[in-house]
C-alpha cells in the first residue's frame, strides 16, 4: 500500500490539518483528515508532534488492516513543517 | 478545509486572465490523495523505484532527488557496526579527497542496490555519476552474452569521455557458487576481468568468497583489493 500524506496550516496558525490518503496502486482505499494543534513557536516541538501523529496513524492502519506500506508521497507544505524527521521515523515504520 | 489560494498566488508570474483562476484552491486531503497517486508513479512493475534518465544520460536512481530513501547518515551508522562504519567513512573521504568517479555495475535494471549506495553515497558527498552509456562494442556482445550465460550483475559501464575509470564491481555470491561448481564456466568470467581490467582500473571487488574472481584477476594483472581486505586493514 502506498500512503499520499498532505498537511496545511489551518485557523490562523492556531491548528494544523493532516490528511492521509491510502492507496493500493489501483484504487484509493481510505482517507481521513485529522487535526493537530498548532504552535508556531516551538518548531520542534511541532515537528515531533506532528510526526508522531502521522506514523501512529499509519502504524494503527498497518497493524488493523494487515497491510505494509511501500512508500509514501508527502506534500510540500508538510514537509515545511516536519523537515528532517519524517524519513527517519518512516525507517522504523515502514 | 479551503487552503487559501492568497497563500499560493504569485500575480507578477500570471498573465490578467489566468490570476483569477489559477492556483485552483484544494482541500487538503485532495491533495493526499494527489500525493499518493504520484508517490505511484516513482514505482515500478516490482514496486522497486524507477530508474529515470536525467540530463546528460545520468541515471538518477531517485529520480532526481525526488525519491528519499533515509536521508540522514546517522541512520546508516546505527545500523552497522562501528568498524564497518569507520572503514566505510574512510573510505568516502579518500574518494571525495582524490575526486574518484565510482561507476555501479548491475545487470538487472531495477538498481536497488544502486539506490541504496547511492543515499548512503549522497548523504556522504561522493561523488558517484551512475551513468547510462552504451557499451563499447567490444564489450557488447559479451557483455550481453555473460548476462545471459552467467546471469550474473555484472554489465559494464563506462564513461565516454575516457575521465577516471574505477570500477566498483559486484559479484553476486551466488554467481561464485555457480562457478565453483562448474555450472558457469570460469573462462567467460577471467575474460569479463581481464576486459573490465583494460577498460578501467579495477579497484574493489566486493563478493563473498570471492576466490575464483581473485584468482582470475591476479591472472590478469589487475589491481584488486577485495573490499574484506580494504575493511580489515581499516580496522586494524
Amino acid at each position: 500500500m502506498w500512503a499520499g500524506i498532505a498537511g496545511t496550516i489551518i485557523n490562523n496558525n492556531t491548528a494544523f490539518e493532516v490528511a492521509m490518503s491510502i492507496h493500493d496502486s489501483v484504487y484509493n482505499t481510505d482517507f481521513a483528515s485529522s487535526v493537530v494543534p498548532y504552535d508556531p513557536n516551538d518548531p520542534v516541538k511541532q515537528a515531533a508532534a506532528i510526526e508522531k501523529h502521522v506514523l501512529d496513524t499509519l502504524r494503527k492502519f498497518s497493524t488493523e488492516h494487515l497491510c505494509k506500506f511501500l512508500g509514501a508521497g508527502v506534500t510540500l507544505s508538510l514537509l515545511r513543517e516536519v523537515r528532517t524527521s519524517l524519513s527517519r521515523s518512516s525507517r522504523e515504520s515502514l | 478545509m479551503y487552503i487559501d489560494p492568497g497563500q499560493l498566488q504569485d500575480g507578477s508570474k500570471l498573465t490578467t486572465n489566468a490570476e483569477n483562476k489559477l492556483p485552483i484552491p484544494r482541500t487538503v486531503d485532495e491533495q493526499a490523495d494527489s500525493a499518493a497517486r504520484k508517490c505511484i508513479m516513482y514505482f515500478g512493475p516490482g514496486n522497486n523505484p524507477r530508474l529515470s534518465i536525467g540530463p546528460r544520460n545520468q541515471v538518477a536512481v531517485d529520480a532526481g532527488g525526488k525519491i528519499h530513501l533515509i536521508d540522514d547518515l546517522d541512520e546508516y551508522r546505527k545500523s552497522v557496526y562501528k568498524g564497518t562504519w569507520n572503514a566505510v567513512i574512510k573510505l568516502a573521504d579518500e574518494l571525495r579527497e582524490k575526486k574518484i568517479k565510482i561507476g555501479f555495475f548491475s545487470s538487472t535494471p531495477q538498481g536497488g542496490e544502486r539506490l541504496s549506495c547511492a543515499s548512503v553515497g549522497y548523504c556522504s558527498g561522493t561523488p558517484h555519476p551512475h551513468d547510462l552509456l552504451c557499451a563499447r562494442k567490444l564489450t557488447t556482445p559479451f557483455c550481453l552474452y555473460s548476462c545471459s550465460v552467467i546471469g550474473a550483475r555484472f554489465v559494464l559501464h563506462e564513461r565516454l569521455n575516457g575521465q577516471s575509470r574505477v570500477a566498483v564491481l559486484t559479484i553476486h555470491s551466488d554467481v561464485l557458487r555457480r562457478c565453483r561448481s562448474r555450472e558457469y564456466s570460469i573462462f567467460s568470467l577471467t575474460t569479463f576481468v581481464g576486459r573490465v581490467y583494460t577498460e578501467t582500473r579495477l579497484l574493489h571487488i566486493d563478493a563473498s568468497r570471492a576466490h575464483p574472481v581473485l584468482q582470475c584477476a591476479r591472472r590478469r594483472r589487475c589491481l584488486v583489493s577485495p573490499v574484506r581486505e580494504f575493511v580489515r586493514n581499516c580496522l586494524s
